[in-house]
């Protein structure tokens, strides 16, 4: 294995693991939110969800094609989940 | 790294597999285990006998609190199920000020079993079945809270590695018939396949509901989205109801067979499993009555609020929705708590199927490997250390289980601290295994592994009947199915072991041609076993071999 494919696999191991947990807990957190149901039934399905989510992401990241592009979808991605996470909060506040 | 998205799957699959695979391997078993936690208990307390009314059981504990404890803050009474057998009762002493609130379950001081006649028995102290069942998501010698990140990342492993293993398998239907044995690779591949795919179902469910069972712990951030403070949200669905203060009155408890007959009543049959009484002998009394969750799906236990003194039903807000019961329904799907007999050992047979994939799977990794090695009779250091691991978890786990047995028997009934000395023993015994792999070939450590712990097994049913009168003979002839199931599993167990000791023994590692003349058998030219691969060799790992060799 070249130094070239170690550097493609850390890349790919961090972008599993980081991008796999935050993207899953802005899921969650998004479902909490925006799930038609009591806030604490959404945030119950909201987690429940989130493993599916994290697995998908996992998957994902060994998956795609580029590293940048799969970074750069990434970080697109959670700031689509946590922005209306983030809005909602500071307009509607926490119980 | 380019490479087809099947190709990418199988590589994570293998590589995610191999990673956690070890400890997977320990929470697979302890937890199949586990689903005969109270039935391990019961044997591990050979003192105890079986009892008849659960009615005058109760009497019996109120009878019996009422000496020895008059004071508690509070009584707990645990019914005889169908599962466990005896009347378990314990008591939470008034807490004074500074003193440590929570006591370990099964302290004798607080706690007592009561026989037939409401006289406390003298079972030997042990953990019984509750070790290896807190030892599934807690391990040991470590932490709580970092054992269960430690487990909950594993089971994340163990998640991407069932998904990615079914997209990496395109001819699943097929595998599922598909045994071919005494074929070196290919046999631990279908081994590994077989026992995969047959409780396919089984696998993901436990590994997600698994997940679930620690949610609040591996992902607050739902519940965080909604509540500035977590306590808010556990109030809102697990109502506690008002915290009542003791009133310095004295009065007498409502007798609980009144209670018991009310709660079934509005249950429409169904039996409890608990009582508790708090402040008991105050006016202030609360009895507090859970429902058995045997025939339940789930898992919240529920339980109504009596009025101590006058028996009265005291209102109590439940939570419900589909979060709730989603999570409930998992957490009791995970734990098999709602299953009878039958079912319970389906589930057993499941995470059997689990284990040996586990196994299989971590055993594949080296047999695909070793051929390929630049010197296989010399591999490098990570590939013996893998090896060695391999031996050490397979082999020494379940010889510690059985040791963890045995301590149970033969250590002095009242010595001190007697519960950590079984599992010290456990650990002992699987660290000897450990040591022993590393000391001997691999080949001879796998052989004199599993005859080990063979032998480990068989002892267990032996030294049963020779320290306690209840053998297997006995419990046969006095229909004892608890007693005669669990010394029959150890004996079919080192069954098992003696049968792979003895295929080890006799095994010849296939020669490298050989994988090439049974798929050209006209043809042996060397170095083309990645080129020739069949349709039906199809499967991930070995797709990847290929897209391994033609890549170059």
């Amino acid at each position: 294995m070249t130094i070239k494919d170690r550097l493609k696999i850390t890349m790919r191991t961090a972008a599993a693991f980081i991008g796999g947990y935050v993207i899953a807990s802005l899921g969650a957190a998004f479902l909490a939110r925006f799930l038609p149901l009591s806030p604490d039934q959404a945030s119950l399905m909201g987690a429940i969800l989130s493993f599916a989510i994290c697995t998908a992401v996992v998957m994902w990241a060994f998956a795609a094609q580029s590293i940048t592009k799969l970074w750069l979808s990434m970080v697109v991605i959670a700031a689509m989940l946590g922005l209306p996470v983030w809005w909602s909060i500071i307009t509607e506040g926490r119980l | 790294m380019n490479t087809s998205f099947r190709q990418s799957m199988a590589w994570l699959h293998t590589w995610s597999g191999l990673l956690v695979g070890w400890i997977l391997f320990a929470i697979f078993l302890t937890g199949t285990v586990a689903f005969f936690n109270d039935e391990i208990t019961v044997w591990m307390q050979p003192e105890l006998k079986s009892f008849r009314s659960s009615e005058q059981a109760l009497g019996h504990a109120v009878r019996f609190l009422e000496q020895k404890a008059p004071e508690a803050r509070r009584w707990n009474i645990s019914l005889p199920s169908k599962r466990g057998e005896g009347v378990n009762i314990s008591w939470q002493p008034e807490q004074k000020d500074g003193e440590e609130p929570r006591r370990r379950r099964g302290d004798r001081s607080t706690s007592a079993t009561l026989d037939d006649t409401g006289q406390a028995v003298n079972v030997r102290d042990t953990r019984g079945g509750n070790f290896l069942y807190r030892f599934h998501f807690n391990l040991h010698y470590m932490p709580v809270i970092w054992a269960r990140w430690v487990v909950g990342f594993c089971t994340m492993f163990m998640l991407v590695a069932i998904v990615t293993g079914i997209v990496t398998h395109k001819k699943i239907f097929t595998d599922f018939f598909t045994l071919r044995l005494k074929k070196g690779q290919r046999s631990w591949l279908d081994g590994h396949n077989v026992t995969a795919v047959l409780a396919l179902p089984f696998h993901l469910m436990i590994t997600y509901t698994g997940l679930v069972t620690l949610m609040s712990l591996y992902m607050p951030w739902g519940i965080a989205a909604n509540y500035k403070n977590t306590d808010s949200f556990y109030e809102t669905v697990f109502p506690r109801g008002e915290e009542t203060k003791r009133s310095g009155v004295s009065a007498p408890l409502v007798p609980l067979d009144d209670i018991v007959e009310k709660a079934t009543a509005l249950w429409g049959g169904k039996a409890p499993s608990n009582i508790s009484i708090t402040y008991p002998g105050d006016s202030a009394a609360t009895v507090d009555i859970t429902r058995s969750v045997i025939g339940e799906l789930s898992s919240r236990r529920e339980s109504l609020t009596f009025h101590g003194i006058t028996g009265d039903l005291m209102p109590k807000k439940n939570s419900s929705g589909v979060g709730i019961e989603t999570r409930n329904i998992m957490i009791n799907v995970h734990a098999g708590r709602y299953s009878g007999t039958t079912l319970r050992w389906l589930y057993f047979l499941s995470g059997v199927a689990g284990t040996i994939m586990i196994g299989t799977g971590l055993v594949l990794w080296t047999v695909k490997r070793r051929q390929k090695l630049p010197d296989p009779a010399r591999p490098h250091f990570g590939f013996r250390l893998i090896e060695k691991l391999n031996v050490g978890t397979i082999v020494g786990l379940p010889a510690g289980v059985a040791a963890y047995f045995l301590a149970n028997r033969l250590l002095p009934v009242d010595m001190a601290e007697r519960p950590i000395a079984e599992i010290d023993s456990m650990f002992v015994v699987w660290a000897g295994v450990f040591i022993w792999a590393m000391l001997r070939s691999t080949k001879r450590a796998w052989i004199e592994g599993f005859v080990a712990a063979a032998i480990l097994y068989t002892a267990v049913p032996i030294v049963n009947s020779v320290t306690t009168d209840r053998g297997l003979l006995n419990s046969l002839l006095n229909h004892d199915w608890l007693f005669a199931s669990f010394d029959i599993t150890m004996i079919l167990t080192a069954g098992c072991f003696f049968f792979l000791a003895r295929k080890v023994q006799n095994h010849t590692p296939l020669a490298k041609p050989d994988r090439t003349k049974r798929n050209r058998p006209s043809s042996p030219t060397p170095n083309a076993g990645a080129a020739h691969i069949e349709p039906s060799d199809i499967a991930g790992v070995t797709v990847q071999a290929a897209a391994l060799d033609t890549s170059k």
